[in-house]
């Protein structure tokens, strides 16, 4: 499934280098997260040390990026199951290839409230498939590519939050674009870091 | 390592295994040493054809002295003696270990090499006759050995069970049958794709899809069962072993070694059983000289029978030993502190023998290197328990004991309740559900009371505590519906016993369950999920972490709280009655363990043959009691209320229906003694209101049944 999945997406988006882009679940999913894939265009740039294609999204009007190979997929518009008593950076629970995907919710982390409306869902994994879990954004935008030499790290003045979360900013020509780290942003990690206890249902 | 190696490994091992049930079965049945000496022979024999093939010559030459000396048992030269069985088990073990440091490292090694030599030479010792004089002198370096033997033993245990985790015999036809399946799924579909949902056929489509994923449902399940003799299969040889430890003289029975069960449980009971088979032989089965003065066989039995009942498979460990002694029992939970004098004093035999099952309990009097350091039947409960199955335990002083281990068929698949609270939909495992219970808009408010801040719920004359899911999982109270009532789910888990409180039943549906990540475990509610048939997620509830985070105990501590206690006192002098109205403005009682049922039947259903009123009930013509002309006040269309009763009391096989204008209450009572006052009737005080006792089941009156038949 999972090689079906990146062979044709090299196919038919000729992306240079690591072929993974963001891919929609074909079948009877294919209607609901088309507009989410028409977006993803990757622009065809010679495969260099410092080039990186990250995926962009935003959260809150806010624009961030994550590394496109650690993107197993984006699901668009799913209606996600609330986890009671789960910590507040938990977004819910959705469906995802017979399994039960959880998801952290970019909008909690940031101190945003919730909106209960259709999220967008980016599948993360790691690099052999073993963990994955779901990164709830308002909307993905699409792949971008980016030279190493963009990225300066993140400013002295940062707050532990964003320090925790934010792994330096792309400088692009509209604005910045605040590079995630998926390590980071991993539900077991994200439990173990004192600063998202706040809020916390559990106990 | 080459598939040849390996292949050569896994068949060895079985032949190990072989020759370990062979070995014990010999010792027991002598008799029918032909047989088995003849298949051990053989296991040990084709382990050194392909080893000299392979090149393993240390393993060669040990298999080699194992085989020339059961050569010599097979030519009827050696008699089977125990010393000779321990020597052929000492032989196993060092095949095996030889067997797991190939596996670990790809060739035998050398470094153990003075332990076979020492071992090669036993067996020929034993082969050569000079028992007597002979094993004596060796004793000292036999210990030794066996020590190392031991050590290796574990070791392979690990490594078998590394090996036997992955891979798993499967029939050819069952696979067939599996690709077949897989085959119409794919046709299946095609059809559902080109014909789209459409399409006229299309009913037909989802019918033949829902039919091929039962048959292929069923098919996998079918593969990965396995018979439970595979478990048992070890054993014979542990309990020897044990029985020799401990001074037992033990013997072993096994039934229903071929039911099987999912691979995973076979998995997930080994620890538990293995628990239980040393408590019996360690506990339960009595020193030899104990039990001939007691009048039993010196050998004590252990039987373990695994058998099919009602949708889950029971595994049963009996022994015929000395069972467990209450007083003891709670004198050691008292002495650790567990539940406190007063508590102990007011329970029942059952009640005290779910001690055993508190953490921190042991009986034993020493502690023994085999059981007895503190990790006891808690844990055996609680591993059963997570795989969905539940423990029971049976005792009689001086006959024995039986612990009952209840598995699920299937880890996977469970049958649930799918219910409603709070806007989302959680499943109850059926195995923990106990009954429902709708409590209707109008009683709604009435139905809960409250002792202090906590809710409770009568529930025939017992107080269930009440727990709300939606206000526990901080749910948002939406959802239900003005009009109608509530839903009561009566759980049962870990001991404990509650209503759950949910808005709305959903169906009973079989659920296939997925695994949560762990900062979803860690909520430790939840035993995982499931998708349900709209495609939504529902969480499972795990019971008996619900019970606890609301605050339910175990109902051995519950009941043993002050006020309860006092209760029970009173109870035992009074009876429990079902109080109705049968006559108008008159309350009319019958002993709650006389009612089998309350239908409601409507007057249609109702016959009448000379004179008296008679219902068809399952089969069965009832007489019915109607004292107070209830039936013929009732309209046409209207229902009748009648209790279907049977006298327990009497030992009488009949049964009757009392019709009865409404039930009013189910509550503790005490019949009053018969003088001038009362006459003929009957009287009861219950809840201090006087109350007739219905003439059926008056204590005096013995002729009242002929006149109603």
């Amino acid at each position: 499934m999972k090689r079906m999945t990146r062979k044709k997406s090299a196919d038919g988006l000729a992306e240079p280098g690591d072929g993974s882009v963001p891919e929609t679940r074909r079948g009877q999913k294919r209607d609901k997260a088309a507009e989410v894939n028409q977006s993803v265009v990757a622009e065809t740039i010679q495969d260099e040390e410092d080039v990186v294609s990250l995926c962009s999204m935003s959260v809150g009007g806010r624009s961030f990026g994550i590394d496109t190979r650690r993107i197993g997929e984006v699901l668009g518009g799913r209606e996600l199951q609330r986890v009671p008593m789960a910590r507040a950076f938990v977004g819910g629970v959705v469906p995802y290839r017979g399994e039960v995907l959880t998801t952290v919710s970019f909008r909690a982390l940031l101190g945003l409230t919730e909106i209960r409306e259709k999220n967008c869902v980016l599948v993360l994994e790691d690099e052999d498939a073993s963990q994955r879990f779901g990164l709830v954004v308002d909307a993905v935008g699409g792949v971008v590519t980016v030279s190493r030499r963009m990225l300066e790290a993140n400013p002295s003045t940062l707050d532990a939050r964003g320090k925790w979360l934010f792994d330096g900013a792309y400088k692009m020509e509209r604005g910045l674009m605040v590079q995630l780290d998926p390590q980071r942003l991993r539900p077991s990690r994200l439990a173990e870091a004192e600063i998202f206890r706040v809020g916390g249902g559990a106990v | 390592m080459d598939d040849l190696t390996k292949e050569f490994i896994s068949e060895s091992q079985e032949g190990l295994d072989r020759m370990e049930r062979c070995l014990t079965e010999l010792e027991i049945r002598p008799q029918d040493s032909e047989r088995l000496v003849g298949e051990i022979f053989r296991a040990v024999h084709t382990i050194k054809g392909t080893t000299g093939f392979l090149g393993f010559e240390r393993l060669e030459k040990l298999a080699h002295a194992g085989e020339h000396l059961l050569g010599s048992l097979r030519d009827g030269k050696l008699a089977v003696t125990s010393e000779l069985i321990s020597g052929l088990l000492r032989l196993l073990d060092g095949l095996r270990a030889i067997l797991s440091l190939i596996e670990e490292t790809g060739g035998e090694g050398m470094r153990t090499s003075d332990e076979d030599s020492e071992l090669i030479a036993e067996l020929a010792m034993l082969n050569g006759g000079g028992v007597a004089a002979g094993v004596y002198a060796h004793t000292e370096s036999v210990v030794a050995m066996h020590d190392g033997a031991g050590k290796a033993g574990g070791s392979t245990a690990l490594s078998v069970a590394g090996v036997s985790d992955k891979t798993l015999r499967i029939d050819v036809d069952v696979l067939n049958r599996m690709m077949n399946l897989v085959g119409e799924l794919v046709l299946t579909r095609n059809q559902m794709l080109q014909s789209g949902t459409g399409a006229v056929n299309f009913p037909e489509l989802a019918r033949r899809l829902d039919s091929v994923t039962a048959d292929l449902r069923e098919t996998v399940m079918q593969a990965r069962m396995q018979p439970v003799g595979n478990l048992f299969a070890k054993f014979p040889r542990m309990v020897r072993d044990l029985a020799r430890t401990c001074g037992r003289s033990v013997r072993i029975e096994f039934s229903g070694q071929e039911t099987g069960l999912d691979k995973s449980l076979l998995e997930a009971i080994k620890d538990p059983l293995t628990h239980a088979v040393r408590n019996a032989v360690d506990h339960g089965i009595e020193p030899p000289e104990a039990r001939i003065m007691a009048g039993k066989l010196a050998e004590g039995c252990l039987r373990l029978r695994a058998f099919h009942q009602s949708g889950s498979v029971v595994i049963e460990v009996a022994d015929d030993g000395a069972g467990i002694a209450i007083d003891r029992v709670m004198a050691k939970a008292v002495e650790r502190g567990l539940v406190t004098e007063e508590q102990a004093q007011g329970m029942s035999e059952r009640e005290a023998l779910q001690l055993i099952f508190l953490p921190g309990f042991s009986t034993a009097k020493a502690v023994t290197n085999v059981s007895g350091r503190g990790v006891g039947m808690d844990v055996v409960r609680a591993n059963v328990e997570k795989v969905g199955g539940s423990v029971e335990l049976e005792s009689k002083v001086g006959v024995g004991t039986t612990l009952r281990l209840r598995v699920p068929l299937t880890l996977a698949i469970v049958p649930a309740l799918v219910v409603r609270s709070g806007g989302q939909s959680f499943a109850l495992p059926q195995t923990s559900l106990v009954e429902l219970v709708y409590v209707p808009k109008r009683e709604a408010e009435e139905a809960v009371e409250r002792v202090g801040a906590s809710e409770v719920y009568r529930l025939r004359g017992r107080l269930l505590p009440v727990v709300w899911l939606d206000r526990l999982l901080e749910l948002e109270a939406k959802g239900r519906e003005e009009s109608h009532g509530f839903y009561m789910a009566v759980l049962e888990a870990e001991g404990c016993r509650y209503g759950l409180v949910v808005d709305d039943l959903v169906a009973p549906e079989e659920i296939v369950v997925k695994p949560l990540s762990a900062v979803l475990r860690e909520i430790g509610l939840f035993s995982g999920a499931t998708v349900l048939g709209n495609g939504t997620l529902a969480f499972i509830l795990e019971i008996g972490a619900v019970a606890a985070r609301a605050g339910v105990k175990p109902v051995e501590e519950e009941e043993t709280e002050e006020e309860v206690v006092e209760d029970r006192v009173e109870e035992e002098e009074e009876s429990t009655f079902l109080v109705f109205e049968e006559r108008a403005r008159e309350r009319t009682a019958v002993p709650l363990d006389a009612v089998e049922r309350i239908e409601t039947v409507p007057l249609g259903q109702i016959e009448h043959a000379g004179g008296k009123a008679l219902l068809q009930y399952r089969g069965e013509l009832l007489p019915l009691s109607d004292d107070g002309r209830v039936l013929g006040e009732l309209e046409a269309k209207e229902s009748a209320t009648v209790l279907i009763c049977g006298d327990v009391r009497k030992g009488r096989k009949r049964r009757m229906g009392v019709v009865v204008r409404r039930v009013l209450d189910v509550s503790n009572g005490s019949r009053l003694e018969k003088d001038d006052v009362t006459g003929d009737t009957e009287l009861a005080v219950v809840k201090e209101k006087l109350t007739t006792v219905h003439r059926e089941f008056a204590t005096e009156v013995e002729s009242a049944w002929e006149e109603v038949a």
